[in-house]
């Protein structure tokens, strides 16, 4: 597993995480994200990955989640990026609370795969109710589409606050079968 | 580099396909083990469990889970006693060329003090309302260290570019 790049907003709000020219010479990739958004509202904001820099409608997602009370699946076709919904606190929230989201996309720059994004998430509020007390979640995404991935913008709506941070991984398969 | 996570063994299945993946020979050194499947079979089903065993052992008396499972739309929990299992796995019946994702991991998995206790976090994307995500715990009651490690999908077929990557991780 080796770490590519990170991007943090140390120095202030920005609107999306930019990782382009990604290499094509790991078999999987991994982002571990840490967010919060500027914008306020007391439904967590959604976060998404535009891939190769454009929007075609062949996304859809899957969401296994809880918010401190009940359990919950839902469900997207026809989208036109790779998201993870109710993962981005905002400035409603707690102060300082901020989202952590662990991206897995496994073999992104194999050409006879469609592309699966598997994402566990979680922030709590330290009290509230839902939608606002915090989520806990597991979601599938996914391109249905077999080209690679080179570029990865992770976006929310409106701003990430400052010192919100997303890092790039690497991670490379064994030569040996062990067959 | 960070090396914390050591790739031991991949295999990718070829054209024929195959009924099971076997890793033999799993070094005794590292600490805790990391399972990566990238995975689709031939079934018609919709999806399908993949079934894990260890030491060659067939499938374990003394194996039992704990699950949570969404599917777009509804959520269950369930257990069982008398398997373990890796996930649900993508098949033909599912949107072309969609592979289901799973990460398992094994802590302390040469240590013959304790038994084995497994997490697992899988989804099997599908271009339609309905797909799995799935949350769960296997307890393998044993306390040998796992030297070899099987899975199946009850006699379907693993499809070409399936990929079964097998990696160690060292304690500081």
């Amino acid at each position: 597993m080796f770490p590519l790049a990170s991007i943090n907003m140390n120095s202030g709000a920005a609107a999306s995480f930019n990782f382009t020219n990604i290499p094509s010479t790991f078999t999987h990739l991994q982002l571990r994200c840490f967010v919060r958004a500027t914008s306020s509202q007391s439904t967590p904001y959604d976060l998404t990955l535009t891939v190769n820099g454009t929007n075609p409608t062949e996304f859809a997602y899957h969401q296994l989640r809880g918010d401190g009370s009940s359990v919950s699946s839902a469900n997207l076709t026809s989208d036109n990026v790779f998201r993870i919904p109710l993962a981005v606190p905002d400035a409603f929230h707690t102060a300082n609370v901020f989202g952590n989201v662990v991206i897995d996309i496994l073999d992104y720059a194999n050409t006879n795969k469609s592309k699966t994004m598997r994402a566990i998430f979680g922030w709590d509020n330290n009290g509230g109710s839902s939608p606002s007390a915090g989520w806990t979640g597991l979601t599938s995404s996914g391109w249905f589409n077999t080209n690679a991935i080179n570029r990865l913008e992770i976006a929310t709506f409106g701003n990430f606050s400052q010192y919100s941070r997303v890092d790039l991984y690497g991670i490379s398969t064994s030569t040996a079968t062990g067959a | 580099m960070s090396v914390f996570l050591q790739p031991i063994y991949t295999q990718t299945v070829g054209a024929g396909g195959t009924t099971v993946i076997s890793f033999n020979n799993i070094p005794q050194t590292f600490t805790d083990l990391q399972i990566v499947i990238s995975s689709r079979t031939n079934g018609t089903g919709g999806v399908r469990l993949i079934g894990a065993y260890f030491n060659g052992t067939g499938y374990p008396s003394n194996a039992s889970f704990r699950e949570l499972i969404g599917n777009g739309s509804s959520v269950s929990s369930s257990g069982n006693s008398a398997y373990s299992t890796f996930g649900y796995t993508n098949d033909a019946s599912q949107t072309a060329n969609t592979f289901s994702s799973h990460t398992i991991y094994i802590p302390n998995y040469a240590n013959t003090s304790n038994f084995k206790q497994l997490i697992i976090d899988s989804v099997s994307e599908n271009n339609a309302t309905t797909a799995r995500q799935y949350l769960a715990a296997n307890l393998w009651r044993y306390t040998n260290a796992i030297t070899s490690l099987q899975v199946d999908c009850g006699g379907e077929v693993f499809q070409q570019y399936t990929t079964f990557s097998l990696y160690g991780i060292t304690k500081g």
